[in-house]
């Protein structure tokens, strides 16, 4: 397997192209099997896929199997087999219903099948091609106002873990806190709207905007600068 | 005169004018939706990741609560149908770049709340009324999906099981079977509540960041 590709994200687009089909069909299979309810098809074609998934991309395969899921199906197996149709079996002195369990066990293993799937299928590289057909049925506003936005949100984040230290190191004790969060949050809207008129007012093709600043009254929306360096200035 | 100016009193940014009709309509649309939504995404992005790793529970609902102040306060300051959807899904798409990679639950979720504040929303698009019935169906959103997802991941019996363990609850708590529904009714009061609340929190700081506006405006001699 080679390696490299490994560390370069989506190794399941790059792995060979038998392999990628195969995957595939074992995905198709792994699905259908959780959406019939057929539990000895689903985990025979959940253990051929996610081995295979495993040999191909081990980290994705890992991320299918979530400790979260995997406790809750193994909840609903114990609840169900307790709850669900009549007890024919004794356990630890409590009615158990082998029906329940089966039935708990087909939930379980249906959602781990749904799991891997998913993991898989965003992986596959097909998202990716989403994007174009977004684009082509019109839709090419919400990529490039994805691309600003996702230009944009470093900043913001920046912004408020430097306002909120300022918040924490400015007197005024608890009692102030909330209106000083307020205020922070009241800024934060105030930037997000100049910000935004600002960019409806740019030509198409310009260098996205990087810098934000917190306005105040000197602040000219004709001149609306992004960089605090420039508003100083 | 009103203490808040309406949104339609507000005469457009300088600069506007230049490009006109409806190409300057969409293009401060996508920005409005663009800005705010990258505003959600980095809460989302940001707060989520403090909150998950404090292990703090009911994360989804405070996210929730978070998006809902943003969606109204955008509402406040830019009211246009359809604005709230539009931010929503670009604040989803910004989720795609958290550290857990392509997260689709989080990802529909975030779209969803917003549709559904948007739904509220889209015949009075000021309505204090309708925002604040916005954010309680964006809060109850994170309960119905949940729902809808357990039932995609481990079939229609879950439901079956779910009442099944509600029955035993109720008689664990010494109501009648068929009054089960009372154990939900304390958790469904807070969901509302603090929908209500957030969709308030949003209004007031949309007013005020408005009043602010205004005020950076009038001192421009705008």
């Amino acid at each position: 397997m080679n390696r490299s590709a490994q560390t370069h994200g989506s190794c399941l687009i790059s792995a060979n192209k038998v392999l990628y089909v195969l995957l595939w069909l074992l995905a198709l299979s792994t699905i259908i099997g959780a959406f019939v309810y057929s539990l000895p098809w689903a985990s025979l074609s959940l253990g051929c896929f996610w081995l295979l998934l495993y040999l191909v991309d081990s980290k994705t395969a890992v991320r299918a199997i979530q400790p979260r899921y995997l406790l809750l199906g193994l909840f609903f197996t114990v609840v169900s087999g307790f709850f669900l149709g009549e007890g024919d079996m004794r356990l630890l002195g409590l009615d158990v219903s082998s029906e329940g369990i089966l039935v708990g066990l087909r939930m379980s293993v249906r959602g781990l099948c749904v799991l891997s799937f998913l993991a898989f299928f965003l992986k596959s590289g097909v998202p990716s091609k989403l994007k174009v057909v977004a684009e082509k049925i019109g839709l090419g506003s919400l990529s490039s106002a994805t691309a600003q936005a996702l230009s944009l949100l470093p900043r913001f984040r920046e912004k408020a873990g430097i306002e909120g230290k300022t918040l924490k190191l400015s007197s005024g004790g608890w009692r102030r806190l909330p209106r000083r969060f307020g205020m922070l949050a009241r800024d934060l809207i105030v930037i997000a709207a100049m910000t935004a008129e600002s960019l409806s007012r740019r030509n198409p093709g310009e260098e996205p905007i990087t810098n934000l600043c917190i306005p105040n009254e000197n602040t000219s929306f004709a001149n609306f600068s992004f960089d605090a360096s420039k508003k100083e200035s | 005169m009103n203490k808040h100016p309406k949104h339609t009193e507000i005469p457009d940014f300088p600069g506007g004018e230049k490009q006109t009709g409806n190409v300057y309509a969409s293009a401060r649309f996508w920005a409005y939706a663009a800005v705010f939504g990258a505003l959600w995404g980095a809460a989302e992005v940001g707060l989520g990741s403090l909150l998950h790793t404090m292990r703090i529970s009911f994360t989804g609902q405070i996210l929730t609560c978070v998006g809902v102040i943003i969606l109204a306060a955008q509402r406040r300051i830019f009211p246009y149908r359809g604005s709230s959807a539009a931010c929503g899904a670009v604040a989803a798409l910004c989720k795609s770049i958290s550290p857990g990679g392509i997260i689709l639950g989080p990802m529909i979720g975030i779209f969803m709340e917003a549709v559904c504040f948007e739904a509220a929303t889209i015949a009075l698009p000021e309505s204090r009324i309708l925002t604040a019935i916005g954010g309680v169906l964006a809060l109850w959103w994170t309960i119905a999906q949940s729902l809808i997802s357990h039932v995609i991941y481990f079939g229609a019996r879950v439901i079956e099981l779910y009442l099944e363990l509600l029955k035993r609850a109720s008689e664990f708590f010494g109501f009648e079977t068929s009054h089960g529904w009372i154990i939900l009714v304390l958790p469904a009061l807070i969901l509302t509540i603090s929908g209500i609340a957030a969709a308030e929190i949003g209004r007031i700081l949309g007013n005020s960041a408005q009043l602010r506006l205004a005020e950076i405006r009038e001192s421009n001699g705008y």
